[in-house]
């Protein structure tokens, strides 16, 4: 008797853990907003301890405006900038990506997350019609920081007129608290008009395939962060930048002039590198950057393919401000 | 009073017999070959699709045209359509604007049964994608355009350069060589077979639409990766459902000949 009831019990434990493993279900997650910035800002980290079924929607616009001072260029863009906004979500986050495409928009568009583990990153179930939404869920399985981008055909002309941007999966555990946090992306454009020719330019295909950008950028356009839209840190502060480069064709050598990255999550992984002077990034690939702003003054991002920076545009400031430490760094004389 | 009624129904004719699409607004399309962007089916032997002789419309259909199909075709109506047949922007450039001034210009936020009806209700019909793209490929001077410098770059620079807003009126649109106007650079225009792209290649090669469509292999199958456009088309009929309108997206039609 005593024992056909511990079997009962048994069974019972075993309904519970069922019932447990349901629990885990989709829709029973808490269902919540994702908090997205554009560039360079980075949504506040993530608090959660648990897994949420976590919603994020883009609009696909096309829009013409500045890709230099002067210079204007039809964008095909997420939410109307260059790079799109970046979403910030935890690992084992089921997110459920609404993709509308803007009425007026000329193409179709979709989207190819790389963090998605599924056909076409997403992209496979998400070619939307002018005026239409597409919606699908995938759940986060990799930390790390991974690139988004656009991949209707013909794949290279949606990347090159600006459809990419970054979403970043915190590991379960969190990532290392820091004083301020940036967002960057690297990319090329392919004008139809030389380096600094004021007007509208177009898109040169020939440019293209021949791998010869007139621009390369940080964050959507010539001067994106400098004079008073600098990025700027305090002596003392620890500051972490989520840098991705989409190409569409360069590989980035990614220096900030002055400065040693204490940190470098090597292409945007688990794989932590220390005291890096430049680090490489892929074409559609990333890079997480930890390092302490020591001194203060101007420091200088730059794509180390130096001529990128002098004579194409890939020059971002970080200003830092605070008091001078004349052991790391003090001028004596010049003779 | 009979006969006045005679006299209204025959005056009637005349003037719709003058806005139905009559061999006059179309031009013959002499039968060819054509390259696709896709090798599919059994043409894996041979890159060229052979088309047929067919009448095509010189212009793509006007506003005007398609007010008038739809007097006589009043379930076609704006408010009568069902969203079956064609989604809430069916006609929506035509609210709070004086269609006089648009009458020249080619109708758009049209479905594809709009399109279909109206071709029908002409004798008329969509052409093929292989009519169509057979009637684009061709140049201003040529019937094949890639013998002409910058023909794809020029046709590009017109899709993404140009803005919705910018469609031009029937009178100041290009003719390419076939005498057809504005068949590059105003609106996509629907064609009878746009869903079956979904179908393209799924037993060829082993490899399926996705394959073709979202790895950076795209262009391994394409006969000419270079040619964007064709690939800008090929995405957007893809993305399309037959009651989907938009506003940069209209018809015209073709007729057999022979």
């Amino acid at each position: 008797m005593r024992y056909s009831y511990k079997c009962l019990n048994v069974y019972f434990l075993s309904f519970f853990f069922f019932f447990c493993f349901l629990g885990l279900n989709a829709k029973d997650l808490p269902k919540i907003d994702a908090i997205t910035t554009f560039a360079p800002e980075a949504p506040p980290p993530i608090k959660r301890n648990f897994p949420a079924y976590v919603v994020v929607k883009f609009e696909t616009i096309e829009l013409t405006k500045e890709l230099d001072d002067g210079v204007k260029y039809h964008f095909w863009t997420f939410d109307g900038a260059v790079p799109g906004k970046l979403v910030r979500v935890r690992q084992g986050d089921i997110i459920e990506f609404s993709l509308h495409n803007n009425k007026n928009s000329k193409m179709p568009h979709n989207i190819d997350i790389h963090a998605v583990s599924g056909p076409g990153g997403g992209a496979a179930v998400s070619n939307t019609s002018p005026g239409r939404t597409s919606v699908f869920t995938f759940k986060a399985l990799n930390p790390g920081v991974y690139i988004y981008h656009c991949a209707t055909p013909p794949v290279p002309l949606h990347i090159a007129n600006g459809m990419y941007g970054l979403l970043v999966v915190e590991p379960y555990k969190g990532l290392s608290k820091v004083d301020r946090e940036y967002y960057l992306v690297q990319s090329e454009f392919y004008t139809d008009n030389a380096y600094g020719k004021k007007g509208l330019h177009g898109f040169s295909q020939e440019k293209a395939l021949m791998e010869f950008p007139e621009y390369v950028v940080f964050n959507g356009r010539v001067g994106s962060t400098v004079d008073t839209r600098a990025l700027v840190a305090n002596v003392g502060e620890k500051v972490r930048m989520f840098v991705g480069n989409i190409g569409p064709n360069l590989v980035s050598s990614f220096h900030i002039i002055g400065i040693v990255f204490d940190k470098v999550y090597v292409e945007g992984g688990s794989l932590c590198n220390k005291d890096v002077q430049t680090t490489v990034i892929p074409a559609g690939g990333a890079v997480m950057i930890e390092f302490e702003a020591k001194v203060p003054g101007n420091f200088v991002l730059v794509d180390h393919s130096i001529f990128r920076a002098f004579n194409k545009g890939c020059v971002g400031i970080l200003k830092v401000i605070g008091q001078e430490n004349k052991e790391i760094f003090s001028e004596k004389a010049k003779f | 009073m009979f006969n006045f009624y005679i006299l209204i129904f025959l005056f009637f004719n005349l003037f719709f017999s003058y806005v139905k699409a009559s061999d006059k607004d179309m031009v013959l399309i002499t039968s060819g070959e054509y390259t696709p962007l896709f090798k599919y089916g059994d043409v894996s032997d041979s890159s060229k699709v052979y088309v047929k002789s067919f009448m095509i419309n010189k212009y793509p259909i006007t506003n005007l045209q398609f007010k008038h199909f739809i007097l006589n075709n009043p379930k076609w109506d704006l408010d009568k359509v069902g969203y079956i047949f064609a989604d809430k922007n069916y006609l929506s450039h035509w609210e709070n604007v004086d269609l006089d001034s648009i009458s020249n210009y080619p109708v758009v936020n049209v479905s594809w049964f709009a399109a279909d009806a109206y071709c029908s209700y002409y004798g008329l019909r969509l052409p093929t994608i292989d009519e169509w793209e057979y009637v684009a490929s061709a140049g201003i001077n040529n019937p094949n355009g890639r013998d002409e410098a910058n023909y794809l770059q020029d046709i590009l620079d017109w899709y993404i350069n140009s803005q919705v807003s910018k469609i031009v009126c029937i009178n100041s649109m290009t003719k390419n060589y076939w005498n057809v106007f504005g068949i590059h650079g105003v609106v996509w225009e629907w064609v009878s077979d746009f869903n079956s792209v979904i179908l393209l290649n799924t037993d060829a090669e082993g490899g399926g639409l996705e394959e073709l469509l979202y790895c950076g292999a795209t262009a391994t199958n394409a006969i000419d990766p270079a040619d964007y456009v064709a690939f800008m088309r090929f995405a957007f009929r893809n993305a399309l459902e037959a009651n989907y309108t938009s506003s940069s997206l209209g018809f015209r039609c073709v007729k057999n000949v022979g």
